[in-house]
């Protein structure tokens, strides 16, 4: 349903609809869109934010689950803002319109809550940006009792320092549970004890809640461990939240009128990963392995379709096809689903794991290409990274993909993985070459002319809480050297060879293990005009290590960096559930190119997750 | 089944392309459960063809589009489910049965009435005449009236101007504002009609229909 008034006139909506002819697609700035909510007043308003365009921010999967969590609240109301594009910020700026949300166009600084999904680093400056065109002070501490509380969480808080100069309270884990906490203590405080000094005594609240880590209550004096006020070692747990399979599904997403990057519904499968791939950190901090049932999940999809009118379906996970039920998952979904026929996809599969009928079952409408992420070109270096692929597990499933009816296939590769050696390097080239070798033995030469593969390279930029949290990065100058090695090897006309940019990488990788030094960093950064650094026409080396510079950091020392195993980390008040003693266990079985098996299927490693309300949860099947 | 239907394109939805339009159709014709017929082969999309494109920040007030449904629809209640899942700025106003032989919008449609909102101090809108615009188009208007807001020496007037198909929205306004030697600034464009000719008389898309 589409509900809701029409635009208020206010001063800013006249000013809004002066400027929305002069800039690119104003679709994104209008909302009006099928299932947007406006409701009228509300105990506790929340500007639900994500740091990027309107494109990629709607198809943030996150956002949706908490807009519809909150806006079904009867006393709470949700509304989305995106970060304006370049030529609206010139606008707005210009023509002095504040930062306002989509659905009743309201400035966000009227809002009593601000908050930011923080999915990658490099969309730091663009909250900063977002926090300045809404008018509110880039420093938390500097900030009046006019300003909302502003709140971040996602997989960034994970470690949270770089931002923490800007954000009230960070919220760490999985949001569901949480954000019902939170707005009820901020409508506890607002009604109970407002009046001047609100802000503070909002924020002292927020503090006592289980996963909210306020940065500035803690003393910053230039190095780690932080101290709680009373003199021990801060902790903040992350939060969970169990019995995934009885956690709601979104029932009616908000369906963007502009192109968003992924038009479809998007159904979780499962959260959590028990592969334990040292590089990552997702499947690190989403642990334990959480799965919802076939049935849950065919109806959650089927309700979403009906309600959207989307013609796809995409099963989302870190990796979907370990799912004990994921055939009956298709299968289900494709009875539930009736006569709307959308296409069925799952992003993230396992080369392993891949199967002819599963091939089928996704298939049916519609042929994409079909990306699997070997990460590593030989056995042993997959070994020390701990994603234990084979060459035939990797060559087979390409040539049954290709017999299926595929014609292109992705492979995911990155470069500069601890003990990685040139010959490793090499070996990227000869995994893609022998996938053609084998296409054309299986399909002949004259069918295999038509088939595409694409090899994809990205740096490896170590991520706190996982294994390879303590591991150095490479240099700007060395990863290029080995980009070059893969460049001139790759000749064939029948492989694409797609490197990401490597200055965007190192910049990355200094701000995700960055600690609170790099705040005076971002805000240069910022200052200088720094916007939409994930885009590449948008990202500026110069202007960065001018920040770097003007900031006193060293940007190669930070970004290439390791630390001894027994050192501080800026991180380690995040408790991500996980034990550091098994992360660094973990790093040194790496160096030594030793194997960890999947605890799902294999012996429980120890990681320490699971205890007293936490554990794996597998559908039986 | 084909069915012709006239609609507005209003509010929010003034600042969609028209790609950004048909994909809005194609999901309120499935949230409606209205059966459109899809195409066959490696890409399918719905069968819907629209009338000439409205570009990005002009309204419509009679937009057309043309779709193959399942034969088991009811025709009566189409117009009302698809308004019960459209989103604000789209509306039907009209449903129609057509023959499925009927041509095209596409094809058909020769003529576009539109309202153009100017504004612009010391400029003599009421000279704006067909001499002064460029000589190639086929120009006819009618002023409907010259005001002034309230407290302000800015004048405004509501131009309602018919043109031929091939010129658009954009080359509209540049003509006009030419006219006016630049001292005019326009506001907004609406589209307000859309004709066919046949037998020398302009016709509403809409008398196409067939029982």
């Amino acid at each position: 349903m589409s509900s809701g008034a029409s635009k208020p006139t206010n001063v800013f909506n006249a000013r809004f609809e002066r400027i929305l002819p002069l800039v690119r697609r104003p679709g994104r700035y209008v909302g009006g869109e099928w299932n947007q909510v406006v409701k009228g007043a509300a105990e506790v308003s929340v500007a639900l934010a994500y740091p990027d365009v309107y494109e990629v921010g709607m198809s943030n999967l996150g956002l949706q689950i908490l807009y519809e969590i909150v806006n079904d609240h009867p006393k709470y109301r949700a509304e989305r803002v995106f970060a304006p594009w370049t030529d609206m910020e010139t606008q707005a700026r210009s023509n002095e319109v504040p930062l306002l949300t989509l659905e009743s166009r309201r400035p966000v600084s009227e809002f009593d809550i601000f908050g930011f999904s923080l999915q990658y680093e490099l969309t730091f400056t663009n909250v900063l940006n977002m926090l300045d065109l809404a008018g509110i002070p880039l420093r938390a501490e500097l900030r009046g009792e006019g300003s909302p509380v502003i709140i971040a969480g996602g997989p960034c808080v994970f470690n949270p320092e770089p931002m923490a100069d800007f954000i009230d309270a960070f919220v760490v884990g999985e949001g569901e549970e949480v954000i019902l906490e939170l707005l009820g203590v901020i409508a506890a405080v607002k009604t109970g004890q407002g009046g001047p000094g609100v802000r503070g005594r909002l924020i002292e609240a927020l503090s006592k809640i289980e996963g909210v880590y306020v940065p500035g209550a803690v003393k910053w004096e230039g190095r780690y461990p932080l101290r709680a006020p009373d003199g021990s070692a801060l902790t903040v747990k992350r939060r969970l939240v169990s019995e995934f399979d009885r956690v709601p599904v979104p029932k009616s997403p908000v369906v963007p009128a502009v192109e968003a990057i992924h038009d479809r519904c998007v159904v979780e499968i499962m959260r959590g990963c028990t592969r334990g791939c040292r590089f990552c950190q997702a499947g690190i901090v989403y642990r334990p392995a959480r799965e919802r049932s076939a049935a849950t999940v065919a109806a959650a999809a089927a309700r979403q379709i009906e309600n959207t009118g989307y013609d796809e379906i995409s099963f989302s996970s870190l990796s979907a096809t370990d799912h004990s039920e994921i055939l009956e998952i298709l299968k289900q979904t494709r009875s539930a689903v009736g006569d709307f026929r959308p296409v069925l996809s799952l992003p993230s599969m396992r080369t392993d794991k891949f199967s002819v009928e599963i091939a089928e079952q996704i298939a049916k409408a519609k042929k994409t290409g079909l990306t699997f992420a070997p990460e590593a070109g030989t056995a042993r270096l997959r070994q020390v990274i701990n994603k234990g692929l084979d060459e035939e597990a990797v060559l087979g499933t390409a040539v049954k993909a290709f017999t299926a009816g595929w014609r292109r296939i992705k492979l995911y590769f990155m470069i500069g993985l601890p003990t990685e050696t040139d010959e490793d390097v090499l070996a990227i080239a000869k995994m893609a070459e022998d996938v053609l070798a084998r296409a054309r033995e299986a399909l002949g030469i004259k069918a295999a002319r038509q088939l595409k593969v694409v090899v994809s390279v990205s740096s490896f930029i170590p991520k706190a809480q996982s294994a390879f949290q303590w591991a150095q990065a490479l240099s700007l100058a060395e990863v290029q050297r080995r980009q070059n090695l893969l460049k001139e090897r790759l000749t064939s006309r029948q492989i694409d060879f797609k490197w990401h940019e490597s200055k965007a990488s190192v910049v990355e990788s200094a701000l995700a293990r960055g600690d609170r030094r790099l705040g005076r960093v971002i805000e240069a950064a910022f200052l200088l005009g720094a916007r939409f650094d994930s885009w590449s026409d948008q990202f500026n080396f110069d202007l960065w290590q001018s920040a770097f510079k003007t900031a006193g950091v060293n940007l190669d020392l930070a970004a290439t960096s390791g630390f001894e195993v027994e050192a501080d980390l800026p991180w380690d008040h995040i408790d991500c559930g996980v034990d550091k003693e098994w992360l660094a266990l973990e790093y040194r079985r790496a160096l030594e190119a030793v194997p960890t098996d999947d605890c799902r299927t294999g012996p429980c490693s120890l990681c320490g997750v699971c205890g007293p309300g936490v554990r794996m949860e597998i559908v039986e099947s | 089944m084909k069915v012709r239907l006239k609609y507005a394109k209003g509010g929010e939805a003034r600042w969609l392309s028209q790609l950004d339009v048909a994909r809005l159709w194609a999901r309120a014709f499935r949230r409606a459960r209205a059966g459109v017929v899809y195409t066959e082969g490696f890409s399918p999309h719905p069968k819907i063809a629209f009338s000439p494109a409205l570009p990005v920040g002009v309204g419509g007030q009679a937009e057309f589009l043309d779709a193959v449904l399942d034969d088991g629809q009811v025709f009566s209640s189409l117009g009302g489910r698809l308004n019960d899942h459209l989103p604000r700025g789209l509306r039907v106003l009209e449903t129609v049965q057509i023959a499925v032989g009927t041509r095209s919008l596409g094809a058909s449609i020769s003529v576009a009435d539109y309202q153009v909102a100017v504004e612009g101090v010391e400029a003599d809108i009421a000279g704006l005449t067909p001499d002064g615009v460029k000589a190639k188009k086929e120009f006819k208007f009618e002023l409907l009236g010259r005001y002034a807001a309230s407290g302000q020496a800015r004048r405004e007037a509501a131009l309602k101007v018919r043109v031929l198909i091939n010129t658009g929205a954009g080359a509209l306004a540049e003509a006009l504002v030419e006219a006016a030697a630049g001292k005019i600034r326009v506001v907004s464009i609406d589209r307000t009609a859309l004709w066919v000719e046949a037998d020398g008389k302009l016709e509403d898309p809409m008398a196409f229909g067939s029982e």
